[in-house]
């Protein structure tokens, strides 16, 4: 388990919160800037792209 | 449409009936939504009219009611929202900011937003509200 403090509000999780997250999730969550925290282990450029492959951003304004 | 307040909520504003939206304890929630099954009316108030939730609804943090580090009294503001797994479908095209009672039929509609559109894929969908006045919105 991770401590990750949000940066994003997540879902039900307000931004600001701490929360207590499986690795893969707390990792997923620090890389896609959601959050910030410690990753549990070291990632490769390939891994962080993979992540992203999904994730959309809509800029309002 | 454009986006706009829900003119039943200035109406509680200038009443003072629904606190301070910006408190940690009051939740505010935001739902994406599609034009294709919701057009707003100045006649909804609360969230029951709505339609169902495409995704879990964010709970906005770090509200404040002066965006721009306090530069623009006036405008609300929060943290970025991020929509988990949203599941892949027709565009989403507007969306909707309220406060949450539990109870939809009693949760104030505050605002209503459109003028962007994006097409889920299954993936996260993040919202970045705009980095300069209004922020999400002013009042």
């Amino acid at each position: 388990m991770s401590k990750v403090t949000l940066l994003n509000s997540v879902a039900e999780h307000a931004a600001g919160q701490t929360l207590e997250l499986d690795d893969e999730t707390a990792d997923r969550w620090i890389l896609l800037g959601y959050a910030e925290g410690e990753l549990s282990r070291a990632y490769d450029q390939v891994e962080v792209e993979a992540l992203n492959v999904d994730h959309q951003v809509v800029t309002l304004g | 449409m454009a986006s706009q307040h829900y003119n039943l909520a200035l109406q509680e504003f200038w009443k003072a009936s629904m606190g301070d939206i910006t408190a940690a304890g009051t939740t505010v929630k935001c739902r994406l939504m599609r034009t294709s099954a919701y057009t707003i009316s100045q006649a909804h108030q609360f969230a029951s009219s709505l339609p169902a939730a495409i995704v879990t609804d964010v709970t906005l943090g770090t509200k404040v009611a002066n965006g721009g580090g306090g530069a623009d009294p006036g405008c609300f503001d929060a943290a970025d929202a991020t929509f988990l797994a949203v599941p892949s479908g027709a565009a989403i095209d507007c969306l909707a900011v309220f406060r949450d009672t539990g109870t939809p039929a009693s949760s104030n509609l505050l605002f209503y937003i459109d003028g962007f559109t994006v097409t889920p894929n299954g993936g996260d969908i993040t919202v970045q509200w705009q980095n300069s006045a209004p922020w999400i919105a002013k009042l």
